[in-house]
């Protein structure tokens, strides 16, 4: 029955993340990162685009001092009596950063915003310490590093219990995190904003900010059906849960029709924007099922390989 | 509808207020939106202010519902309904000797008193029984409503069988009386109709006569009597009624003194009286016939009588000489004299004696008890004014012919008289010319008499009138003699002695009743129990006085226990006025807060929900 909830205490305990089968078919999947990323060699999976001395031939460079010794190509030196490095292909870390916004808005909603952001966050952060990357997550009002970075599938235990001390703060400045993540590495790397995008950031800004090529830049955007498709009726005052700012309105179909055109208008204009700078976007509806549901269209939207 | 308190209507005015409170409520419902970003993008003409007006919601249909119901309970509405016209009952329960027959293991009053009490567990909401018992003197028992079922039930417990004979019609006045204004009302007569029906041909309700009990054989000893001559044998007459329609043998026992002295076997055909005599040698106080009469009414089975209920008198005659009225003294039966001279009679004498004697003496203040003052000479307590020669001819007053009457006082030459100025407390019966002879009055404890008169050598001593007069005043200035028997139910006037103060009535089953008693008041006494009772009278802490009373259930008109009524309804001959019954008016302002109450959690639940829901 319906009211048999009303005198039920709410549990304060909340569910774990992630069971372990889910983890471990996340390990088959990795993150797609660009080629033009500067990582650490040696010690990632991710092919790097620098060619660097290498048993695996691909090309040959004369020999500055400095080299290693190992890579000289002494069959050449015998026949031409050139000093020639050999080069090719080695294989990157990449420096994964993922900003996670814990502003007010995002506490919003059933099931609230903020915990599928976590529960991203860890996945796609556990994804990365799986795959040898450096990962880092900002969170807070001002963000702050509330992980990392860190390297190894061993911290990621570390990662899950920061992120589930992540509460809700009045907002969150993206655009001071993305100064942060920019000053911290000058290497660059991926920057994964996770954030519902009701705070202005613009994306320009952005791209000045974190500019490609060094910088790969990717926006999960989080929507809920109570912006999407509110429901509500009547004469209203709406209280903007982030500053407070209130707006009376009368609502009625034809109000509610403008709304949803503006949502689409708004939806439509942040995916030109990440277009139009190269940053990669895709919608994530907050009732959708993670594994089930968002994996497999972040694969699609080659957000993950 | 009525209202009790019209003047709480005004708090209706507390609708606008609810409704108004609405329209602002609901003008703006505050809303928390993750943020006002895209709320803003909504074209102004969307958002625009429209006109405000009033949503018809659930909780406002709710709000005004609640507050109309707890306002209209402040007033306080009666509402009379058809189905709620309260029915009230009469209930008249004979308690005549004959309801104690005994049938199918219960007596017939038993069943009398189960079917009153299904009656009074029939009342719902507004309905009032009235309870009548209708023995010899009918009376109210108890009345009430639904709230004092209990008291009801426990009332009709002790009913009992009140005595012989069953007044319905005097039961009938009392419930026309209680159910005055009670139009619609009926009366239910619980009765076995062993009684000639009743005239009902006034009665304003309708009447609904149940007979309980069937025809049942029945004997009775229906009256017994006794008296003594002057051998001291004992004549005793009996009548024996056999109600009923088969022929009764049995033994016939009597009994005196508790001893008995004889069993006579006798034959009663169906339906007949049989009378008996018997002379039995004397002396004895009590006498006692008994029979087993077969029947389910034990009860008028057994008589008792007292031979002689006469009480004695003890004179105490305060005189020098005075021989002839010691004579006439002596010539009355339970009469004991007991002389003393003026000189030495002290007052404290008179408190053991019934009546004292003052012959030309007064003592400083009158006796307790019954007093004769002959001849008084002047004194503090009467008003003694000389003498006078008084005229032959005596002239009684209306006082006096009761007590004088057939006592022949003519031609007597009475002398010479003291004048006397009676006080106001005594009444001339006899005058002399304008003086008074004799006079009667009682003060404080004393019933007294006064001859104006000197017997010594008088012509009065020497006629036949003169014992015929002392006879006279001492049997009236003594308490009257107790009746050989009393019936059941039978009020007994009990005239005792003027020195007592209490009454003291021991029942058969040993329980003692005490009455207090005013001077020369008498205690009216309702005997409802068989058996011997005894009465002893009390002056302080000193008994003056012993009796015993038998109380007999047999009469003539109880012996035949035969229903001569069938159940009936009886429609009211006297067509009232108001033929409908009034409905009693049933206050709701209890149900309209209890609907409100209701009303309010249904709304709690409502909004409880809607909350889950939003969250939802």
């Amino acid at each position: 029955m319906w009211f048999a909830t009303i005198f039920r205490r709410k549990s304060s305990t909340p569910p774990p993340l992630f069971d372990e089968a889910f983890l471990r078919r996340l390990e088959r999947l990795s993150l797609q990162a660009q080629r033009t990323l500067r990582g650490t060699p040696i010690v990632g999976r991710y092919p790097g685009r620098q060619p660097m001395p290498a048993t695996i031939f691909s090309d040959h460079r004369p020999y500055v001092p400095g080299d290693d010794l190992r890579y000289l190509d002494w069959n050449v030196y015998a026949r031409q009596e050139q000093l020639l490095v050999r080069l090719g292909e080695t294989e990157q870390d990449v420096a994964v950063s993922v900003i996670l916004d814990t502003s007010r808005s995002m506490a919003m909603g059933e099931p609230d915003r903020l915990r599928l952001a976590i529960q991203l966050s860890g996945a796609i952060g556990y994804l990365a310490l799986a795959h040898g990357d450096r990962v880092s997550v900002l969170a807070g009002d001002r963000p702050s590093p509330v992980f990392g970075p860190a390297r190894g599938k061993m911290q990621a235990v570390e990662l899950f219990t920061a992120l589930r001390e992540v509460t809700p703060t009045l907002r969150t400045d993206l655009v001071q995190a993305a100064y942060q993540i920019a000053q911290r590495s000058s290497r660059g790397g991926l920057v994964l904003f996770l954030s519902d995008l009701l705070t202005a950031m613009p994306m320009e800004r952005l791209a000045l900010i974190l500019p490609a090529p060094r910088w790969q830049v990717m926006v999960l955007h989080i929507l809920s059906k109570t912006e999407t498709a509110p429901n509500l009726q009547g004469p209203l005052e709406l209280v903007d849960s982030e500053t407070g700012e209130r707006m009376e309105v009368d609502l009625d179909a034809e109000t509610l029709a403008a709304y949803r055109t503006a949502v689409q208008n708004w939806r439509s204009a942040i995916t030109r924007q990440c277009a139009t700078y190269g940053i990669r976007y895709a919608a994530i509806m907050t009732d959708w099922v993670l594994e089930r549901q968002i994996i497999p269209f972040l694969r699609v939207r080659r957000f993950l390989t | 509808m009525t209202l009790l308190v019209p003047l709480a209507l005004l708090s209706l005015l507390t609708l606008p207020i609810i409704v108004v409170l609405h329209m602002m409520q609901s003008r703006r419902r505050r809303v928390e939106v993750p943020s006002l970003l895209l709320w803003r993008q909504i074209p102004l003409q969307a958002t625009a202010h429209r006109r405000r007006r009033l949503r018809l919601t659930l909780l406002l249909f709710l709000h005004l519902l609640v507050a109309l119901l707890i306002g209209v309970a402040l007033a306080q509405p009666e509402i009379t309904l058809p189905w709620t016209s309260a029915r009230t009952w009469a209930i008249i329960i004979d308690t005549s000797t004959s309801m104690a027959l005994v049938e199918g293991g219960s007596s017939r009053l038993e069943r009398a008193r189960q079917r009153a009490a299904v009656l009074i567990r029939e009342m719902r909401g507004a309905d009032q029984v009235v309870l009548i018992g209708a023995g010899p003197r009918p009376r109210l028992i108890d009345r009430g409503h639904v709230a004092d079922s209990a008291r009801l039930l426990g009332a009709l417990n002790t009913l009992d069988i009140e005595g012989s004979g069953s007044d319905l019609v005097g039961a009938f006045t009392i419930a026309e009386t209680l159910l005055f204004d009670q139009p619609g009302a009926e009366i239910f007569v619980l009765t076995d109709g062993a009684l000639p029906p009743p005239n009902v041909s006034n009665i304003r309700f309708p009447i609904h006569i149940e007979v309980i009990g069937t025809e049942q054989p029945n004997r009775a000893v229906a009256t017994l009597a006794a008296r003594t001559d002057a051998a001291q044998a004992i004549h005793i007459y009996a009548r024996l009624v056999n109600a009923g329609n088969r022929l009764f043998r049995g033994p016939v026992q009597l009994w005196l003194d508790d001893q008995l002295q004889l069993t006579e076997q006798v034959s009663m055909q169906p339906g007949a009286v049989l009378e008996l005599s018997w002379t039995l040698p004397g002396p004895a106080q009590q006498v006692r016939l008994a029979f087993d009469g077969a029947d389910g009414l034990p009860l008028d089975d057994t008589a008792t009588v007292i031979v002689n209920n006469r009480r004695p008198i003890r004179v105490l005659l305060v005189a020098d000489d005075s021989p002839a009225l010691v004579r006439a003294l002596q010539a009355m039966p339970d009469v004991v004299v007991t002389a003393v001279t003026p000189a030495a009679y002290v007052a404290e004498q008179s408190t053991t004696a019934d009546v004292t004697i003052l012959v030309q003496t007064l003592p400083a203040r009158w006796p307790t008890g019954g007093v004769l003052v002959i001849n008084p000479p002047a004194g503090s307590l009467l008003d003694v004014r000389g003498t006078t020669t008084a005229i032959p001819s005596i002239t009684l007053t209306p006082a006096g012919e009761t007590l004088l009457r057939d006592v022949n006082l003519s031609g007597i030459d009475w002398g010479a008289i003291t004048v006397i100025e009676p006080p106001d407390w005594l009444t001339p019966l006899a005058f002399s010319g304008d003086h008074p002879l004799i006079l009667r009055g009682r003060v404080e404890r004393s019933e007294v008499a006064v001859w104006n008169v000197d017997l010594t050598d008088h012509p009065l001593t020497r006629r036949l009138a003169f014992p015929l007069l002392v006879a006279r005043t001492i049997r009236s200035l003594a308490p009257p003699p107790l009746p050989a028997a009393v019936i059941t139910g039978e009020t007994l006037l009990y005239q005792a002695d003027l020195r007592t103060t209490q009454l003291e009535i021991t029942a058969p089953d040993g329980k003692r009743d005490v009455f207090d008693v005013q001077p020369a008041l008498p205690v009216a006494i309702t005997l409802t129990q068989t058996g011997l009772f005894r009465i002893r009278e009390w002056a302080d802490d000193q008994a003056i006085h012993e009796a015993h009373l038998p109380v007999n259930a047999g009469t003539l008109a109880e012996a035949d226990p035969t229903p001569r009524m069938s159940n009936t309804t009886i429609s009211p001959a006297v067509t009232l006025t108001q033929t409908k019954p009034i409905a009693t008016p049933q206050p709701l302002w209890s149900w309209l807060i209890m609907m409100a109450i209701i009303i309010l959690v249904v709304e709690w639940l409502y909004i409880q929900r809607r909350s889950v829901q939003e969250v939802r």
